[in-house]
């Protein structure tokens, strides 16, 4: 019994030092939008492939201290992504996804650069893959547009043969550690929780703590009465 | 003193001796002997209020446990934000208001919800915020005032008829899903909360069973299956699954009180009542969700093998009258089923006849392989750069909450190998242990074996079908194997005695917190993800 108190006491401070230290954690904030509106406006489905695929688009300005780079893309079992963003020749920063993400846009951690960079050249390469996937934007005319090439091999130049323009370009955003904690929001987010029901109110959040309260409670109590 | 009411209506005590005491004994000697015989031949007493006092108290408290965590998750995903919830919601509209079930567009595809769904949806800004994590729910006061204008347009509650992927599923859970929209009056989101606690219901009763299934599988260690159950009651997807509308909740209910049965009958006796009970729940199952026709291959193989085990140790005719009860009650709604379709002119086997035609038996049986396990030489690829079993089973049995579009970071499903390869060790380390009194019960094993095969093949040829066929998405969702949920609580209990007895209750203590831990932290990712 004691042994299994221990545990039961152990297991929870643990369970809530987590929970303290991610609340510490700051959600991410866009530095940037390659798109006016963000990815939530810019929902036009450019292509639909299923195969190998490489996108690039030019005159992207790569922001300082990027850490992520979300672009639109749609799949259910969405395949490794490869971001690499080229100035001229040269890799600027590059970073991976792995497979089986499901949502209409994958987030890519990428290396933070010191200073702000233009004319970037942003490749997004999506290989293996053999399920549909959408790549999403807003239309634009041609000279601008995003360029896809099925062999799944970005250039850093472009130009070559076999890329293709889509109807426009891809939407993407830079993203960057946030400034605020979770903790100092958590009364925005109780608000928050409040709003989009039949009923409206902090009081819902309150709710929620307190029958997750009780279930914890009960869980110990049950726990530590059956547990020889 | 006058008496009161009560008082004078009491029976006055009989005299020892006298006829009536004689005849009271007689029958309470008779009533105890059938509740004897009754519990000889494992068959359960016609009194419900007692088979109600005879669960135990820890299995009710289970139960509340889940009530109460699918509770909380019914509040925290945002409404409409539940798998194809949409979809189910208006199935349940279209039944209530008209009495009728939905049917499928004949071509052109999905003709949309009613006027009043698509305005609540609007409300709610249900097509901005899915598959969107970058999209909050709706988090502004002027935000919440459309959606009550919305919710309070009077708008028509007649749609197209259909129901979207809901359309071809059977009505048992949606026709019981109408008593709680009912009682919401006329505000949508009303009704979908109080539907969504119908399901919470449904996983607390989930849970009861479960328990009940690991008390009688492993009656030696009687707190192992409070252990098993409570981790079942703070498995996250479950609580998820049960606080959104969603007939997989209802699957999961049935299939626990499936295995219950068939766990039962295989220590106790394949009894006639036993027998009733499992084709009522064999045919509840039929009529619940589609998915049921994998469940039931194992369910019919079990049957098999009980009525032969029964028909070998104890009486034969009483075996096969058993084994047909069961299966006669359970095939009934199936064979009234296509007897319908044959004389409509539809296809015999309905929304299930889809599935039968196949490109290549080869290609599809690789693919429900690859679905699962690495691809072996000669296979076509279906899955490249995807490690399925982990990439697919394990990392979304980690966290896969909204609409598919609420999952942890790479790196916590790689640090949940950890624990989950303990777990697996140790379990393993206890069948070996129990290898010679395993052997015993080996029928019974293969049973539960052909159930989870037969519910992985069903979802393998459905996936080819949705992918491959018709080049849609594979269907790569954990939630699909929930009706198993009873085992993984069984793997708990053996995990937990795999320990040795020593370390058993420590290990007990911490697989509760482990559950209860990725309890915790899904529900802040959700929060996070909609609220942050």
């Amino acid at each position: 019994m004691r042994k299994v108190t221990v545990t039961i006491v152990v297991g929870i401070a643990l369970i809530a030092a987590v929970v303290v230290v991610t609340l510490t954690r700051t959600s991410p904030r866009v530095l940037r939008v390659g798109l006016p509106g963000g990815l939530a406006t810019n929902r036009t489905v450019l292509d639909l492939v299923t195969g190998e695929t490489a996108v690039c688009q030019t005159n992207e300005v790569l922001p300082a201290g990027a850490s992520d780079i979300r672009i639109s893309l749609w799949a259910f079992f969405g395949p490794q992504v490869h971001v690499i963003a080229y100035r001229g020749s040269q890799i600027l920063t590059q970073g991976r996804r792995s497979a089986d993400w499901t949502s209409d846009s994958v987030t890519v951690p990428i290396k933070p650069l010191n200073q702000a960079t233009s004319h970037v050249r942003l490749c997004v390469v999506a290989k293996p893959n053999s399920e549909a996937m959408f790549i999403l934007g807003a239309p634009s005319p041609t000279r601008k547009a995003a360029l896809i090439s099925n062999s799944g091999t970005p250039t850093p130049e472009g130009g070559v043969g076999e890329e293709q323009p889509l109807k426009g370009r891809m939407g993407v955003e830079y993203l960057a550690a946030g400034r605020s904690s979770w903790w100092s929001r958590v009364l925005s987010v109780a608000r928050h929780m409040g709003l989009g029901r039949a009923f409206t109110g902090t009081w819902i959040t309150a709710l929620v703590a307190a029958l997750m309260t009780a279930a914890i409670a009960l869980t110990l109590r049950l726990t530590l009465r059956e547990l020889p | 003193m006058s008496r009161t009411p009560a008082q004078s209506q009491r029976p006055r005590k009989a005299p020892v001796g006298s006829r009536s005491f004689e005849r009271r004994r007689k029958s309470e000697i008779e009533r105890a002997a059938r509740r004897r015989l009754a519990r000889a031949q494992g068959g359960p007493s016609t009194d419900v209020r007692a088979v109600l006092r005879r669960v135990p108290a820890a299995a009710w408290m289970c139960a509340l446990i889940a009530l109460l965590n699918a509770t909380a998750w019914s509040i925290i995903t945002p409404p409409f934000q539940g798998k194809d919830e949409a979809d189910h919601f208006s199935y349940v509209v279209q039944l209530a208001n008209k009495g009728t079930l939905p049917k499928l567009a004949d071509e052109g595809g999905f003709g949309g919800y009613s006027p009043e769904e698509s305005l609540v949806m609007e409300g709610v800004h249900y097509y901005q915020t899915r598959f969107t994590p970058a999209v909050p729910a709706i988090s502004s006061m002027a935000q919440q005032r459309a959606l009550m204008e919305d919710v309070n347009a009077g708008a028509s509650l007649e749609g197209s008829g259909e129901a979207g992927v809901a359309t071809s599923e059977p009505p048992l859970y949606y026709a019981l899903q109408t008593i709680p929209y009912s009682l919401g009056g006329g505000n949508m989101l009303v009704q979908l909360q109080l539907m969504r606690l119908f399901g919470a219901l449904l996983g607390a009763i989930t849970v009861l069973l479960t328990f009940l299934f690991l008390r009688e599988l492993l009656p030696s260690v009687p707190w192992a299956a409070t252990v098993g159950a409570l981790c079942v009651a703070l498995q996250p997807l479950l609580a998820f699954m049960s606080g959104t509308v969603n007939p997989d909740s209802m699957l999961y209910t049935i299939a626990a009180g499936v295995f219950l049965c068939l766990a039962r009958a295989f220590r106790r006796g394949f009894t006639r009542r036993l027998a009733i009970v499992l084709g009522l729940l064999i045919a509840a199952g039929f009529i619940t969700k589609l998915n049921f026709i994998g469940f039931a291959f194992g369910v019919f193989a079990g049957l098999v093998v009980l009525t032969m085990r029964e028909a070998r140790t104890r009486d034969r005719k009483q075996a096969l009258r058993s084994g047909a009860l069961a299966a006669g009650i359970g095939l009934a709604p199936v064979l009234l089923y296509m007897f319908h379709n044959v004389l409509s002119n539809h296809p015999t086997f309905g929304a299930a006849a889809g599935l039968i035609t196949t490109k290549s038996l080869f290609h599809e049986l690789s693919y429900i392989w690859e679905l699962y396990l690495p691809r072996l030489p000669g296979m076509t690829h279906y899955f490249p750069g995807i490690t399925t079993f982990k990439d697919i089973w394990f990392d979304r049995s980690v966290g896969l909450y909204g609409w598919m579009d609420t999952t942890f970071p790479v790196w916590v499903d790689n640090v949940a190998l950890v624990p989950a390869a303990a777990v697996a060790l140790l379990c393993g380390r206890e069948l070996l242990a129990q290898r010679h009194a395993l052997r015993a019960r080996l029928a019974e094993l293969c049973i539960y074996a052909a159930i989870t095969l037969g519910v992985l093949v069903m979802l393998g040829i459905s996936s080819y079908h949705n992918d491959v066929v018709i080049h849609e998405a594979a269907f790569g969702e954990p939630r699909y194997l929930l009706p198993m949920i009873p085992l993984l609580g069984a793997v708990v209990v053996l995990a937990i005695r795999g320990g040795g007895r020593r370390w058993a209750p420590v290990i007990g203590a911490a697989m509760v917190l482990l559950f209860l831990g990725h309890d915790i932290f899904s529900q802040l990712q959700v929060i996070g993800r909609y609220y942050g």
